[in-house]
């Protein structure tokens, strides 16, 4: 009940956020977007999360401007969604899993499938060419495990998140989240043609 | 390598790819507000648009409510409850058959005048207002042609009124176009000596005007058909094709819309066509070009300036006579209907290189047109590609004879269907 009348309340504020603008001529609506209290809001709620989002989506499509793309997509479904979410929820972990499914959307496309090859080569100017290289491997191996295993490499290696955070991202218990990361740590060091680290 | 190595060596690599945008906050703020006014602003249209049409259909029933409170209820054949594409052809017998185009099935039969009393040839003399609402027919009475327009309820096939165009021992007509923006009809006939353009607001039922477009070098040489007649799309010229083959007028003349009536093109020389070609049958006008198949040995597509300049004449190496032309979808290829006596069938030419293509050839010389010959009279393309043909296995439909209609594509010649219609038919027509 409390929940319902949370998002209620939501939705009526932003009405009259929306109610306070006036008619106005359509050359000054980009202005106007820029300066309503709904981009302010955005701005207050998941601007920090921005950043974070596009280091994942990078993480996940190995293109940033593929990423800029998947972030804005994933902006305009968190936004539209933000009433949605219950109170106390962490919006990081959401954020970011919605995040995660538009890139899994984004690779899925015969368009992105045909163009990652091309971003490996071109992603590497005026680095010594050892290093391309090394980057190259690890771009391509990252690129090789299935999706839910290079989520989890990229939260825990690039988000520098705890498990307990991957767990929220893609929605599973704490452990789940632990084994499916060893799993895929696994696999990435397979693929890199590293030996297994003792445990 | 430990769980730092690795950590530092895919920080390392993702680093080298990802460029930090600080715009980026901004731009995605922007799209998240201009996703949710989006919505709004389609939702708000939604439901203007659901309101408008909802509206329009209480408004519609209260007037047929009034119509039939009026008139009586309008009974439509069993057949004509489906809605759909309608293909519409005329007879040699000088009956309308409406054939669904989904079903292939009948919608509706009217007789419209008592059959003629000879073969009749073939001819564009079946017609549909801007709307679609109303079909108008010009009947023939005997092979010259007939004298009077019928109007049909095109959804239906309740007859309307009947505007004559001349009296008894006058002159015969034997095509017409509707204008494109006044939707008044322009009626090419002929009389013993003369070509004549009569314009009919079929609304008010009346003849605007009548004139006299070409005068012949002896009342013998005009022969017994002008063919097919069409407006430019904006309603400025009047084009139509007449002539026989024995004829030395023959060809395409043009008119000019003046008012309620029109000012004739001059030829050449007298007795010529203004765009000679033989023996003056169908034509297309495509934007500033009109396009033809002359007759000659072999077929040569021509097209031509919309004042007769020929612009490009290629040869087909078709040897058949040519019945008609319909200018593809694509309006990159012309396909040609030509007689089965003569090994026609149906063909196409690319209109930039001329290449000719046998689609359909039909039964070998000296034999009988199979059910699945794809030779005829008149053509009409549809807007899905599909070409319907009204069937004939000799120049000029008989009355007596059923006939048949054949649903093609155009492209690849492939028997859609077939329907059997009460006699041959002389014109088809297919709505939108």
């Amino acid at each position: 009940m409390l929940h319902g009348h949370g998002r209620s309340r939501a939705r009526c504020n932003r009405a009259v956020a929306w109610a306070r603008i006036p008619h106005v001529a359509v050359e000054s609506l980009p202005l106007l977007l820029v300066t309503s209290p709904d981009v302010a809001a955005f701005e207050a709620a998941l601007g920090p999360l921005i950043n974070p989002a596009h280091r994942l989506a990078t993480a996940m499509l190995h293109d940033s401007a593929a990423a800029q793309d998947a972030v804005q997509e994933a902006s305009i479904k968190a936004w539209r969604k933000l009433d949605r979410l219950h109170p106390g929820s962490e919006l990081r972990p959401w954020f970011l899993g919605i995040v995660a499914n538009e890139c899994r959307t984004t690779l899925r496309s015969r368009w992105r499938r045909s163009v990652v090859p091309l971003d490996l080569h071109a992603t590497t100017p005026g680095l010594v060419e050892a290093t391309a290289v090394a980057n190259q491997d690890t771009l391509r191996a990252m690129a090789s495990l299935r999706h839910g295993d290079r989520l989890v490499i990229a939260l825990r290696f690039y988000l520098d998140m705890s498990v307990e955070e991957i767990a929220e991202v893609i929605g599973a218990t704490p452990a789940a989240a632990k084994a499916r990361l060893y799993r895929a740590i696994h696999l990435l060091r397979t693929r890199l043609g590293e030996p297994e680290e003792p445990s | 390598m430990n769980d730092d190595q690795l950590r530092e060596r895919i920080r390392r690599a993702l680093d080298a790819v990802h460029r930090p945008d600080p715009g980026l906050v901004r731009r995605s703020a922007e799209a998240a507000v201009r996703g949710r006014r989006g919505r709004r602003l389609v939702a708000a249209l939604t439901a203007v648009t659901v309101t408008a049409v909802a509206l329009a259909a209480v408004a519609v029933a209260l007037v047929r409510h009034e119509m039939e409170r009026q008139t009586g209820p309008a009974v439509p054949t069993p057949s004509a409850v489906s809605a759909g594409p309608v293909v519409y052809t005329l007879t040699a017998a000088n009956q309308v058959v409406a054939v669904d185009r989904r079903t292939l099935r009948v919608r509706w039969t009217r007789q419209v005048a008592p059959p003629p009393s000879s073969s009749v040839s073939a001819g564009a003399m079946l017609g549909i207002s801007a709307d679609g609402s109303r079909l108008y027919v010009l009947p023939a009475e005997s092979n010259g042609g007939g004298t009077s327009v019928h109007v049909l309820d095109a959804a239906s096939g309740r007859p309307g009124a009947v505007i004559a165009l001349a009296a008894a021992g006058g002159p015969l007509y034997r095509t017409f176009a509707v204008h494109p923006r006044s939707g008044d009809l322009y009626v090419v006939g002929q009389d013993s000596g003369h070509v004549l353009v009569s314009v009919v607001d079929p609304v008010r039922q009346v003849v605007l005007s009548t004139s006299v477009t070409r005068t012949l070098p002896s009342p013998s040489t005009l022969g017994n058909r002008p063919y097919q007649a069409a407006f430019t799309a904006d309603g400025t010229r009047l084009y139509y094709s007449y002539g026989f083959s024995a004829a030395v007028s023959r060809g395409i003349d043009w008119a000019d819309v003046r008012g309620p009536g029109v000012s004739p093109c001059r030829a050449a020389s007298p007795g010529a066509a203004c765009i000679p070609s033989s023996p003056g049958q169908g034509f297309v006008i495509d934007g500033s070009h009109l396009l033809f198949a002359d007759d000659s040995v072999p077929v040569q597509l021509v097209e031509t300036t919309l004042n007769g300049t020929v612009v490009h004449r290629s040869s087909t190496g078709l040897s058949a006579n040519v019945r008609d032309v319909v200018l593809t979808s694509g309006r990159n290829q012309v396909a040609i209907l030509a007689s089965c006596d003569s090994l026609g069938g149906l063909n196409t030419v690319d209109r930039s290189t001329g290449r000719h293509a046998v689609v359909v050839t039909p039964a070998p010389a000296g034999s009988e047109p199979s059910s699945s010959t794809l030779c005829g009279l008149r053509p009409a393309l549809l807007s899905d590609g599909t070409l319907a043909i009204s069937q004939v296995t000799q120049g000029t439909p008989t009355p007596e004879l059923p006939g048949t209609l054949v649903f093609a594509s155009s492209t690849t010649g492939r028997l859609i269907g077939s329907v059997t219609l009460p006699a041959q038919a002389v014109d088809v027509l297919a709505d939108g």
